[in-house]
């Protein structure tokens, strides 16, 4: 099925952050706890999915009928930025406990290049509109999955034995290496 | 001299990939060669100057509320601008940047200068600011990417942007012995990494030889 | 100059100068001060940067 290989290969394959750079800033800022890591992919999840689907609907059916296409750049960042504003607002307003958890992260979201990266991909690679939704979905899941895991390898490593030039950032980056090394094995998956 | 210091800032002291660690997406996807480099980081350095020289001529007229949206569309408007001139002056260019360009919207570099510096100083500060820390990407890119290239294709390369066909120097160090994992996005991770790895060594040293001098 | 991309343009900036002060004025104090994650990068676009507090932490002096 196309739309299962669509999904395993964004989420794995094509993974996000290491093979095609998006989120890597949130990826060395905001992995030093597991759990925080995890709610950190919720939020992104969320906005991600949304945000997708929203930026392909307006792109299709407002830009392009009315031959402004040259504005979809300010149209996504805007569209992104006041989605994100909403959701925080909505959240503050209704669920304090979800708010502590994850809003902290929503303001990080706005400038996070993921979103705006899938939003012109799903453009660019002429997804329909199924195939965009699957994108916006496995591409945070693929990146939740990601950072959870530098998240409990950064943990360790914070107790290893590492060289004392290498402590903090190098080493991290390094770990993203390999890990990338490891996904790059599986590229002839799908 | 209190301009040149802002200036020089940008360049090392406060290197926005190396030290500030901002704009690491677009810096570790697009240094696959140093053509590439040079291209992505004189449109960092265009739109930097232009959003800091703009946001700095507006500053009294911009509410202080709206300020972020304020600078979010006159960012995305700039962005806009550059890759439609990318995409018509340097098509090659453009291909190999690809989505790239648009995502310098979102570079943390950018907002974050216009937030921190030219929203609060003079016309010609934020040139001067904004011209160091757009120097200093491309430096960084550069350095880079020169490692990349190097040890991933075993040679440097480098090509006329404006017409892809013209090489200015191409030459090959190393063909077989060439480690081609460095053009694939773990080695850009790796060379990264170790890059860091030698600035905090060299950060360790002077904070020891500090340390030293005071224990004497 | 096409009059619906300023139709456009103007109607999306409104709408995000309109959802950023609503933001902004809804205030949650439980969790508002959750500096531990938020040194994690030098991102000053996000509204948790350190530098956005200074002047709360200079009035409160």
């Amino acid at each position: 099925m196309g739309l299962v290989s669509l999904f395993i290969g964004l989420t794995f394959v094509n993974n996000v952050v290491l093979s095609k750079f998006y989120a890597v800033c949130p990826l060395l800022g905001v992995s030093k706890k597991p759990k925080n890591a995890l709610n950190m992919g919720y939020a992104v999840t969320f906005v991600i999915f949304v945000a997708s689907i929203v930026t392909y609907v307006l792109y299709y059916q407002v830009l392009k009928p009315l031959k402004i296409t040259y504005l979809d750049l300010i149209t996504f960042i805007l569209v992104i930025a006041s989605l994100v504003q909403f959701v925080e607002m909505f959240l503050k307003k209704t669920s304090p406990e979800i708010y502590k958890s994850m809003g902290v992260y929503l303001p990080l979201i706005t400038t996070n290049c993921a979103v705006l990266g899938v939003a012109l991909d799903n453009i660019s690679a002429g997804y329909s509109f199924i195939e965009a939704a699957v994108a916006g979905l496995a591409v945070p899941i693929g990146f939740t999955i990601v950072i959870y895991l530098f998240a409990t390898i950064r943990e360790r490593l914070e107790i290893a034995n590492v060289p004392e030039s290498f402590k903090g950032t190098p080493i991290a980056l390094i770990t993203a290496g390999i890990m990338a090394c490891a996904l790059a094995g599986i590229a002839g998956l799908v | 001299m209190k301009k040149i210091d802002i200036f020089k800032k940008g360049l090392f002291v406060e290197n926005p990939i190396f030290v500030l660690l901002l704009g690491l997406c677009s810096s570790l996807a697009i240094t696959t060669s140093l053509t590439n480099a040079i291209g992505m980081g004189i449109a960092v350095l265009c739109v930097l100057i232009m959003s800091n020289v703009i946001i700095s001529l507006l500053r009294k007229i911009i509410p202080n509320e709206i300020r972020i949206p304020v600078f979010i569309v006159i960012i995305a408007t700039l962005v806009k601008c550059v890759q439609m001139l990318m995409n018509a002056f340097t098509p090659a260019l453009y291909e190999s940047l690809g989505v790239f360009i648009p995502l310098i919207v979102v570079n943390c570099i950018i907002l974050g200068r216009a937030e921190s510096f030219a929203s609060k100083n003079g016309v010609f500060d934020s040139l001067l600011d904004a011209m160091g820390m757009g120097l200093g990407y491309t430096f960084a890119v550069l350095v880079i990417s020169f490692f990349r290239e190097l040890i991933g294709t075993g040679g440097l390369s480098l090509f006329n942007p404006f017409d892809a066909s013209q090489v200015i120097f191409q030459f090959e160090v190393f063909g077989d012995y060439a480690v081609s994992l460095f053009t694939q996005p773990a080695g850009a991770f790796i060379t990264l990494g170790c890059i860091l790895a030698f600035i905090q060594f060299l950060k360790v040293k002077k904070a020891n030889k500090a340390k030293k001098v005071e224990g004497k | 100059m096409n009059l619906w991309a300023i139709l456009w343009l103007a109607l999306l900036v409104a709408i995000f100068i309109g959802t950023y002060i609503l933001n902004k004025n809804t205030p949650k104090p439980e969790g508002c001060e959750d500096m531990s994650e938020c040194s994690g990068c030098n991102n000053f676009a996000c509204s948790h940067h350190s530098a956005h507090h200074e002047e709360e932490i200079k009035d409160e002096h």
